[in-house]
């Protein structure tokens, strides 16, 4: 387990360094980092500023070394200043965070709340109308475009029936607010919950020990939720890497929609601005989240089932 | 003689029967080819059929509802003053103004009906947008450049992706001694682009290159390529210990010939499935993309892009924004339907991908 763990880990720094070599080449694509500033659409920088920041970044040495310091700065929270209102680019995200994280945390339990139950319902009563409802869930899930989900929920729901607010998150904590936009960010992962746990519950009611169990007589409930549920539910658990990799686009789609202020936003307006050091902080930081999730995920799953650790 | 010759012509032609037809509808995706076909058609030949300059803009015109939503009107006091800025007087209206809405023998104290919003018509069958252009034409304008971008990344992808997987799977073969470095390397770097938030590069990229469509379809075929090596290089490292590859190496063909000749033909149908599989996707990152502002540039009409600008003006016109969502859901809905029904009969062991 540990060498399994170590090997993960290593694994992940290794990913987090190409993502880094990555965005540090994009930086030095065009040249001269500084030209990023005074290109069309940029802000322009002062004669000093321009020397300071040359002397930052160690203009004057290889490229190799720069990056090292880059890195270097990088990893102990220095990630530059944003190009808009030169503040330092890690504080504006942390400024983000909590509101991404709170919409996250809601549209996670929706998804896990509709897509779960769903799944096992539409596996046990395969043909009813459940399992025809829980699979026109998972298409909608896989193919409507979640923005358009979003102005169609605010259309319907906030202009039209005046049901919710129209607005973006209030300074102090309000149910209401978060629901739709909960709902678009979940609604994506509800779907590939709904699918794992269909899938996985119909493969394990085929198994024979299931078929033994019902042989022996054990009542059908127990059956479904002591002996299928439990071995079903591992797949989904472990779908969570997935089920982030689809909040990162959603939280920037629908954070855009619902003027939502967390990190989603700061990618649109950065991209509107183009506002590069802000977009290269947020996208280290979506990596490094994705990644570190991914790990616990592996962990979680090498845990549960220890044919992966071995494997 | 002649009661044969009724007898044919009577068997000439039978009307279909209601379990014929359900069986064509359940055996063949009618409707997605369909959708699709009409989309493809009508987006190569987009002039021809668009009824409008899909960037003529008509501000009269703005905000005209689709076709069969009739006259808006509201009932208005006349009156002689009217603070127009104050929310008691919202339902009044000045003489003057009255006078210029075409009620001239209006008077103080009467109340008028008056048309706040004109009745769509089959000029505009979809109604137009803020700025007075038509939505019809747009969305069929904006199919052709959906069509254009997801064609040429989708090439350029699997191109590089079943290459890229093709080698990875027969590199031991053609260099010995460090193939299966090369092997290890290929599917590293695959692994390594599915562990990176796609959107979140693309973003980046947008703002280094700048906002083109050079750029974005770059992107797209960036976003494409990383779905094939994997299943194709599976599909080399089987087909490769068949006795027909065995026999093609016993006879002398090269490994280049092997590979193209005697392997490649055996993973077309892999390829062929998740090429239908991906195309959805293309389309919805690139709809996503010009949505946020980052993919397809204004005034070109784009799917995405014509969402993001209804979503200002939900409260008046809310057919800018449906129909331009609601053309990327069929396409894609469309795709996916044909994309499972391709994988069950041509390659059914993919099925384990979702």
């Amino acid at each position: 387990m540990t060498r399994f763990i170590i090997r993960r880990l290593f694994y992940l720094c290794l990913t987090m360094i190409i993502a880094t070599l990555l965005v540090f080449s994009l930086s030095r694509v065009v040249g001269d980092p500084r030209l990023l500033y005074v290109q069309e659409g940029g802000y322009g920088l002062s004669e000093e500023a321009w020397e300071a920041m040359g002397v930052k970044l160690h203009l004057d040495k290889p490229v190799a070394v720069q990056y090292l310091y880059w890195l270097g700065d990088a990893v102990t929270g220095d990630l530059g200043d944003s190009m808009l209102d030169r503040k330092p680019v890690v504080e504006i995200m942390w400024d983000a965070l909590g509101a991404t994280l709170q919409l996250a945390f809601f549209g996670w339990i929706f998804a896990t709340f509709l897509g779960v139950p769903l799944g096992v319902l539409s596996a046990v009563k395969r043909g009813s109308v459940w399992d025809y409802l829980g699979r026109s869930v998972a298409l909608l899930g896989q193919t409507l475009p979640v923005f358009w989900v979003g102005i169609m929920g605010i259309l319907i729901f906030a202009v039209k029936l005046g049901w919710l607010p129209v607005g973006t998150r209030p300074e102090e904590f309000s149910f209401k607010h978060f629901i739709m936009p909960a709902v678009t960010l979940g609604w994506f992962s509800a779907a590939g919950y709904l699918r794992l746990t269909r899938s996985a519950m119909l493969d394990v009611m085929d198994s024979e020990y299931i078929k033994l169990a019902r042989a022996k007589g054990v009542s059908a409930t127990a059956v479904l939720w002591k002996h299928a549920f439990r071995n079903a539910i591992i797949a989904p658990l472990t779908f969570s890497s997935l089920v982030l990799a689809g909040f990162i686009t959603g939280a920037i789609v629908t954070e855009t929609v619902f003027s939502w202020p967390g990190l989603g936003r700061l990618a649109f307006s950065s991209v509107d601005d183009n506002d590069f050091p802000v977009m290269v902080g947020l996208m280290l930081l979506f990596t490094f989240m994705f990644l570190v999730v991914n790990l616990f995920t592996d962990i979680l799953y090498a845990y549960v089932d220890p044919r992966i650790r071995y494997g | 003689m002649a009661e044969v010759s009724t007898g044919l012509r009577r068997s000439r032609f039978r009307a279909p029967t209601w379990q014929q037809v359900s069986y064509v509808l359940r055996r063949w995706p009618v409707a997605p080819i369909v959708i699709l076909s009409v989309l493809v058609v009508v987006g190569v030949f987009a002039p021809f059929f668009a009824p409008h300059d899909p960037l003529l803009t008509e501000l009269v015109e703005r905000n005209t509802p689709p076709f069969w939503i009739g006259v808006q009107t509201e009932f208005r006091l006349v009156a002689q003053q009217v603070d127009k800025l104050s929310a008691e007087d919202r339902h009044k209206i000045s003489l003057r103004d009255a006078r210029k809405k075409g009620f001239a023998d209006a008077k103080v104290g009467e109340t008028i009906e008056l048309t706040v919003r004109p009745a769509g018509s089959f000029n505009h069958i979809f109604g137009t947008d803020q700025t007075g252009r038509d939505i019809l034409s747009r969305a069929i304008f904006g199919a052709r450049v959906s069509l254009m971008v997801t064609a040429v990344s989708l090439t350029s992808g699997l191109v590089i992706g079943v290459a890229m997987g093709l080698i990875a799977g027969y590199a031991d073969q053609i260099f010995p001694r460090w193939g299966k470095h090369l092997d290890e390397g290929i599917m590293r770097i695959v692994e390594i682009t599915f562990a990176v938030p796609t959107i979140l590069v693309a973003l980046v990229i947008v703002i280094v290159f700048g906002k083109s469509f050079i750029v974005l379809l770059g992107l797209l075929a960036f976003v494409a390529w990383n779905a094939f090596p994997r299943n194709v290089r599976a599909e080399v490292l089987s087909l490769k210990t068949t006795d027909y590859v065995a026999l093609a190496k016993i006879s002398g063909a090269s490994s280049f010939r092997i590979l193209f000749v005697h392997i490649f033909p055996g993973v077309i149908n892999t390829v062929l499935v998740i090429a239908t599989l991906r195309v959805g996707q293309l389309i919805l990152i690139e709809a996503i993309l010009s949505f946020l502002g980052a993919g397809v540039q204004p005034p070109k009409p784009a799917w995405g892009a014509m969402v993001a600008d209804g979503r200002e003006y939900l409260g008046d016109a809310w057919w800018i924004a449906f129909f331009p969502g609601m053309g990327i859901f069929l396409v894609v809905v469309s795709l996916n339907f044909l994309g499972d029904w391709m994988r069950d009969r041509f390659d059914p062991r993919l099925r384990q991908l979702d």
